[in-house]
């Protein structure tokens, strides 16, 4: 199994550490920057390591076994590079909203995040329009994939929306401007004459508190308007299962700073809140108006306003938003699934191994249909991605072994270490790369006909285009391939100078 | 206009004593003087030791032709006049930074370059000395030791960029710019590395820490009053004393409690260090700062290392917070020279980090709800408030 070095903001159960931790076939390092970025206990475990206190980052990675560097923001990729430049490993950049901004950004960012992109071997964006903003700022779209994030449907189960005449809007995040609470909360003001019962919260914590109390005040919004924080996750989750609408007033901050797809909005949408929000961001990406909910422009109180009053005044409507929610949730934004896909994501760039893989593991179009067919979102809630999770372990395992003896060959017996200056033997280690070289070209070929055949029948054009992007990945696997092999070569001969330990 | 000479800065005990009858603000002090801006362009650094006034007087006039010198307007014998700077420091200005930006490599390479030809000693500083000005121009102030310290590499610059985790990104651009520097410094490295088996002691004598050999200070963790602890590999550090006294009684509480799983690993002895594990992990007191609640897992690990010590025969029985480094196994104590020595039978310590930390209430109350015979035992008598009750119980 490879190992991925994760480096993220804070060892902190808010900070994506399904992405870290519950990857499939990807076992993990889970890295801060500093000891003092580790606050949660329940999640320190032997994997939990800190950057700054890496001594020497080739004996590091040796010693770890790591295969790959994953930065889950674009700030901690460029912080990676050092790390990347003295161990060879690929990097992998996840692009959150926060990072394509260039507002309240340090000094020297966006050359620097020019250097990331020439660098960097792949970049995570969390939607396409962040993919979009990328490719703007000179990032080759090759090195690009769109990673959603994904809700844990085990956890936001789907409910019918309420029955009843309660009226309760719902919002959920962080006090800052781009969440746009205080667009809703004038909303909000304006329907209060026609729905008089209607009661909006809002769960967050954030430098705009004393605002936005002041502005609830200055609204005579009254004992209607709660606003709730430092709630225990699943308090939070009770609150969305309870209310009857909600909303997500996303905006672009006056600084420039934008949101990805919140994820409270797929939430409510998988526990089946009829949902509005704004477009925004990646959010037309997940809601398409009057399909999955509502969406109205940004920052603009009298349609959200409107909206409100259309969703309040519409129950009949909601059943049908809130199932459509739930299977765009479980198509595209569905926890297991999007680990897979990340999985995936990862081998493009490690493990010759694993390069037959892809026509091994079911092809996606078709869950896509077994997920079609599922016919109520009751039922679906069981469906958890896992008919696409268990891969072929046998298969890839056989083909591990394979790689694995051919590793021991060329590297791990210190009796051949010592004996590689022969000439023979150094014959012996070029015979065995091109077999793993022969042995790549001949899976790429398989595969490549499996394709052929697979997609005989398609002739959309959509499928010619991902042939096409199949096709330069490939390339770069190849590529990839021979550079691992050329850097395997290296590390011998290093090993037998002695190896460079980086003195300073 | 007011007379800035009027202004007294002294020795005093633990800092400079400074008297100010002017509206003059004081803007920085150190160890060496303090610093009153004089209006919006020039300040005034007024020192306490006439010789190191000259010492900074004859450095400025030596790099008088160079463009990030301050400007010195007038001197005297105790004072120098000199360009004020209204500008973020280099620190400041990185802040969030986490690839420090090549025009920064570039001018601070230039700098490093100019002091070198000038003949100065002291080819360093410290991030907060320099200045970015307009146009990102950089300036570097605080001059006193340029011909008296010896730092033929940047230590002080390279261990502040550590600290800020942007040391890395500047010797790889330090080594594509210009090689044959970074080679320089890796071989100044290499050749000052530390060889803690044939170091040798320094007594500061009575109230003073050990002497830190400068070169080194890349792998110093920390230090205090008994020792300096230095990185030695990935998995160990060591602990240099200055007195063997107190290594030998650091030693014995180490090795006779190997067992207690709170106590570091020791892996070998000499007369004046231990070599012992290095423990990865924030300390307590850091860990706490992030916590709006104090769990009662950690009220029962600190209860147990407690109750532990105490069962074991030690006598000092305290845990300070920035003492305790958490770790993937477990909360490690740390700083063990008067554990069997100093007599102290309540956590006098830990009770007032805690309340730094605003939890002394919530951890009394769990420690009643958990062990209310300990509970009794350490509130039969007040807790003391103040520190100079703490040490004497």
């Amino acid at each position: 199994m490879h190992t991925v070095m994760h480096l993220n903001l804070r060892v902190d159960p808010t900070q994506y550490i399904s992405q870290i931790r519950e990857v499939p076939d990807y076992d993990y390092i889970h890295m801060v920057r500093q000891p003092k970025y580790m606050i949660d206990l329940s999640l320190l475990n032997e994997k939990v390591h800190y950057l700054n206190e890496v001594f020497s980052p080739k004996e590091y990675v040796k010693r770890n076994n790591i295969s790959l560097l994953h930065a889950h923001h674009g700030q901690l990729g460029m912080l990676l590079l050092p790390f990347k430049e003295e161990t060879n490993l690929p990097l992998v950049t996840s692009i959150r909203g926060r990072d394509a901004t260039l507002a309240n950004q340090p000094i020297g960012y966006l050359d620097n995040m020019k250097m990331l992109f020439d660098r960097g071997e792949r970049f995570f964006p969390v939607c396409q329009y962040l993919a979009d903003r990328l490719i703007a700022w000179g990032c080759p779209s090759e090195k690009i994939r769109v990673l959603y994030g994904g809700v844990d449907l085990n956890e936001f189960k789907y409910r019918a929306p309420h029955k009843g005449d309660s009226q309760n809007i719902l919002s959920i995040g962080r006090l800052v401007e781009k969440k746009g609470h205080h667009i809703l909360m004038q909303a909000f003001q304006k329907i209060r004459g026609k729905f008089p019962n209607a009661t909006l919260t809002i769960i967050g914590r954030g430098g705009l508190e004393e605002y936005l109390i002041s502005l609830a005040n200055q609204l005579n919004l009254g004992d209607s308007f709660r606003l709730l924080n430092h709630l225990p996750k699943d308090q939070v989750r009770e609150q969305m299962t309870n209310a009857d609408i909600f909303c997500a007033a996303s905006l672009e901050a006056a600084d420039g700073d934008v949101e990805g797809i919140p994820n409270t909005l797929k939430e409510a949408m998988a526990i089946g809140v009829p949902v509005i929000s704004t477009n925004h961001a990646g959010i037309p990406e997940l809601i398409t108006n009057n399909k999955e909910g509502v969406l109205v422009q940004e920052n603009n109180v009298d349609e959200l306003a409107d909206a409100l009053e259309f969703m309040l005044s519409n129950r009949e409507k909601w059943e049908t938003y809130t199932v459509a929610a739930r299977q765009k949730v479980e198509q595209k934004f569905n926890l297991a699934q999007q680990l897979q896909q990340q999985a995936e994501f990862y081998d493009e760039l490690v493990a010759p191994y694993k390069l037959g893989k892809r026509y091994l593991v079911t092809p996606r179009q078709k869950d896509k249909k077994v997920l079609n067919e599922t016919p109520q979102p009751q039922q679906q809630g069981k469906y958890d991605g896992e008919r696409i999770a268990p891969r072929k372990k046998a298969e890839l395992a056989k083909k591990a072994l394979i790689y694995m003896q051919q590793l021991q060959q060329l590297q791990g017996l210190p009796q051949l270490q010592q004996l590689k200056q022969f000439p023979q033997l150094q014959q012996l280690q070029q015979q065995t790369n091109d077999k793993v070289k022969d042995e790549l070209v001949t899976s790429i070929k398989k595969e490549k006909e499996a394709k052929v055949q697979q997609g005989a029948k398609d002739q959309d054009e959509k499928i010619a285009f991902r042939k096409k992007e199949k096709k330069a990945q490939k390339a770069e696997k190849v590529k990839k391939a021979l550079y691992k092999i050329q850097k395997f070569q290296q590390q011998a001969i290093d090993e037998q100078l002695g190896g460079d330990h980086g003195g300073l | 206009m007011e007379d800035f000479k009027t202004i007294t800065v002294t020795k005093g005990e633990k800092s400079l004593e400074i008297h100010n009858p002017t509206s003059y603000p004081l803007i920085g002090m150190g160890a060496q003087g303090a610093v009153f801006q004089l209006s919006e362009d020039k300040c005034v650094k007024i020192y306490s030791d006439p010789v190191q006034a000259k010492m900074e007087e004859e450095a400025l006039a030596a790099g008088k032709h160079l463009p990030f010198m301050p400007l010195v307007y007038d001197t005297g014998p105790n004072y120098i006049v000199m360009e004020y700077f209204n500008a973020p420091t280099l620190k400041e200005y990185l802040r969030n930074c986490t690839y420090i930006p090549d025009s920064i490599v570039e001018k601070l390479l230039y700098i490093l370059k100019e002091l070198k030809q000038a003949k100065f000693t002291m080819i360093d500083a410290p991030l907060r000395h320099i200045f970015v000005v307009g146009n990102e121009e950089l300036k570097v102030i605080d001059h006193v030791n340029s011909f008296k310290r010896i730092h033929p590499v940047p230590l002080k610059l390279l261990r502040d960029l550590k600290i800020i985790l942007l040391k890395d990104s500047f010797l790889d651009q330090v080594k594509k710019l210009e090689p044959d520097t970074f080679n320089e410094w890796e071989g100044y490295f290499n050749q000052n590395s530390l060889d803690f088996r044939n170091i040798p002691v320094h007594s500061g004598g009575s109230g003073n820490g050990v002497k830190v050999d400068s070169a080194i200070t890349q792998t110093l963790i920390g230090k205090g009053h008994q020792g300096a602890v230095y990185r030695v590999s990935e998995e160990t550090c060591v602990k240099l004393y200055g007195k063997t006294e107190h290594a030998n009684q650091e030693k014995m509480v180490l090795l006779s409690s190997q067992d207690l799983p709170f106590i570091p690993k020791v892996f070998e002895t000499g007369p004046n260090y231990i070599l012992m594990e290095y423990l990865l992990g924030p300390d307590l007191n850091t860990f706490l700062k992030k916590q709006s609640v104090l769990s009662e897992d950690i009220t029962k690990r600190l209860l147990y290392i407690l109750k532990t010590m105490e069962k074991s025969g030690f006598k000092q029985i305290d845990a300070p917070l920035r003492h305790i480094i958490i770790t993937k196994n477990g909360f490690k104590l740390v700083d063990h020279v008067y554990s069997f020595s100093r007599e102290q039978k309540r956590p006098l310590e830990l009770f007032k980090d805690l309340r730094e930390r605003n939890f002394l209430d919530a951890f009394l109350e769990q420690v009643k709800a958990i062990d209310p015979d300990t509970y009794a035992e350490w509130t039969k008598t007040p807790i003391p408030l103040d520190e100079n009750e703490n040490t004497l119980v």
